[in-house]
């Protein structure tokens, strides 16, 4: 077939991804006149986007049975209702990011720029890139579209702090997609392609020595660990937490991260059963529990409690990698799903607290709770779901994901995946405490801070409120979802 | 033609000296030296072994790898130069407004 015919044909699926350059290049258009360089008429553009995109998904999602498993644009990226899930979850996860910077009252600069918006949809097509493909050639193009922009967005303050979190977070980030180059040459090499999911590719990995498996496998995921702030690859994680405003946070913790981990898990399904695979994650996850849990626990500053919490949490996701089974698959998505929307609720009570407190210490945030009763009564109720406490659905997800593991223990009886679940047990057990220190300080502590509290925001705590609520409805009906995820992980 | 083995052990040490530098050396233009030349241990690599194959897809990816480390290192000369216009410095030692208190 002639190539330009198959490319042709090939577009029919790219539509998301096709309105999302749309918007981002009306933004740029929007961006370019006085007139029209507002914040209402960018957020419109892109929310209007977002939605369609999402309603576009949905209802391909909705008929799933007449879309085939399609390989397209010369086997770089596949189409399966798996794919449509995750580009649901992320667009969702996107709309919350575009209204926290629009509620968020303290951060004009990031609202009023153009150029906010332009990254953001860059990243966000890279996470659509991402979890689609199927080509290591892909998975690097699409990773660098994730890392450039969020560099720019880390450093987008101009200031001391965030210029460098920016360019730490740029150094960490280069180095580890040298060093997933490297291993993709070493694989080039060693198995003669880079079409990962193919037949061919897995029979020649398979047979290349255990050692070698190793070494490339820990080069080649190096930019993903680095995405998912897992363990060698975790130090930017509190330094960027700490210099950079917590609306960019929103959008490096939750977007980069569903997407890394949705293509770890299509990685973890392909090597289901690869002894040599499983225990290198397990090694990783072990670690990243160990360095999260324990670091967090000394912390006095909300930005690097939260930085090395987010560490923790992909430990704790990273668990379901383990097993590549159905179980795990669910359990993945599950806990992706209640982290999309507790996380942004987490960051923004605190930047919420610290700009009312003027200060990001634990001890600015004494007695508030009787000031801000309904905003307080909320964070308790989000530091449950990190925890997994009821009744919110971070409860079920942490079962869920303890049930994958231990049935993948009874079946290769490993003293590594052991250690894991202790390290794991632990560390839930720690985070018990460094998460409730906050809220300890909201409650029990007097109120000793000179600053009047005046501001009263509606419209946060109608944010809040809202993004909370998914939360505590999948609590009471988590095999509703569950069940929908047995039927599209069946695709995979 | 030259033995496959000559460039993949150019390529090793190539990416030795990088991470030895991007570990050891503290001006973060150095920095970024070194993490050019492990990007360029991948195009080597690629290169020797895209001989091999029909369809050349070792020497495409590295033409594209090219393109973006200048892509990358744009970025990254932005936030030096905004970096040096802050702190008057680029010594990653004299860098420290973020650390553990």
């Amino acid at each position: 077939m002639n190539i330009l015919d198959h490319i042709q044909e090939s577009l029919q699926y790219l539509a998301p991804e096709g309105m999302l350059v749309l918007a981002l290049l009306a933004v740029l258009f929007a961006d370019m006149f006085q007139a029209t360089r507002k914040n209402a008429v960018f957020a419109t553009l892109t929310i209007g986007c977002l939605l369609s995109v999402g309603v576009y998904v949905g209802y391909e999602l909705f008929d799933r049975n007449s879309i085939p498993n399609v390989e397209f644009m010369s086997n770089m990226l596949v189409q399966n209702p798996v794919i449509l899930f995750s580009k649901l979850l992320l667009i969702i996860s996107g709309i919350i990011e575009i209204v926290f910077i629009q509620v968020y009252h303290y951060s004009q600069y990031l609202r009023e720029r153009g150029e906010t918006y332009m990254l953001f949809l860059a990243i966000l097509l890279g996470c659509f890139f991402l979890v689609a493909s199927v080509n290591l050639f892909m998975v690097f193009l699409s990773l660098e579209l994730i890392s450039v922009p969020s560099y720019m967005l880390v450093a987008s303050r101009l200031d001391k702090k965030s210029t460098e979190a920016g360019m730490k977070y740029l150094l960490y980030g280069a180095f580890a997609t040298g060093v997933m180059l490297f291993g993709i040459s070493l694989i080039y090499g060693l198995t003669a392609g880079l079409d990962l999911f193919s037949e061919r590719w897995i029979l020649a990995f398979a047979a290349i020595p255990v050692f070698s498996k190793w070494i490339v496998l820990g080069l080649v995921l190096a930019a993903l660990f680095f995405k998912t702030s897992l363990f060698p690859f975790h130090p930017w994680t509190p330094d960027t937490y700490e210099g950079s405003s917590w609306g960019v946070l929103n959008i490096l913790s939750t977007l980069p991260k569903i997407a890394a981990f949705i293509f770890l898990m299509r990685i973890s399904a392909l090597f289901e059963g690869m002894q040599s695979y499983s225990i290198l994650i397990a090694v990783i996850v072990g670690f990243s529990l160990l360095v999260g849990n324990f670091s967090a626990l000394v912390q006095q500053n909300v930005r690097r409690l939260m930085a090395y919490s987010s560490i923790a949490q992909g430990g704790f996701i990273g668990m379901a990698l383990l097993g590549g089974g159905d179980l795990s698959q669910q359990s993945l998505i599950f806990y992706l799903v209640t982290y999309l929307f507790s996380v942004p609720v987490a960051l923004f009570i605190l930047d919420y607290f610290e700009h009312i407190s003027k200060g990001d210490a634990v001890n600015n945030f004494k007695g508030f709770g009787k000031k801000e009763p309904i905003m307080s009564i909320i964070f308790v109720l989000v530091m449950a779901t990190l925890i997994g406490l009821p009744p919110t659905a971070g409860f079920f997800a942490k079962i869920f994901v303890f049930t994958s593991v231990w049935q993948y223990y009874e079946t290769i009886q490993s003293p590594i995946l052991l250690g894991v679940i202790c390290v794991a047990v632990a560390g839930t057990v720690a985070s018990v405490f460094y998460y409730m220190k906050v809220p300890y300080f909201l409650f029990f502590k007097e109120f000793e801070n000179t600053v009047i509290l005046t501001s009263k925001h509606k419209s946060s705590l109608v944010f809040v409120s809202l993004t909370m609520l998914p939360v505590v409805v999948l609590f009471f009906c988590p095999d509703r979802l569950m069940d929908l995820l047995k039927v599209i992980v069946a695709y995979i | 033609m030259i033995p496959i083995d000559y460039y993949i052990i150019v390529s090793i040490l190539l990416f030795s000296i990088g991470s030895a530098i991007v570990f050891t050396r503290r001006n973060i233009l150095y920095v970024l030296m070194g993490i050019e030349l492990i990007f360029n241990a991948a195009n080597i690599n690629l290169v020797a072994f895209g001989q091999l194959d029909p369809y050349l897809n070792g020497q495409l990816f590295s033409m594209l790898i090219i393109t973006v480390a200048a892509a990358e290192s744009v970025v990254a000369l932005a936030i030096v130069i905004v970096l040096f216009k802050k702190l008057n410095t680029i010594d990653l030692n004299e860098i420290t407004q973020l650390k553990e208190k």
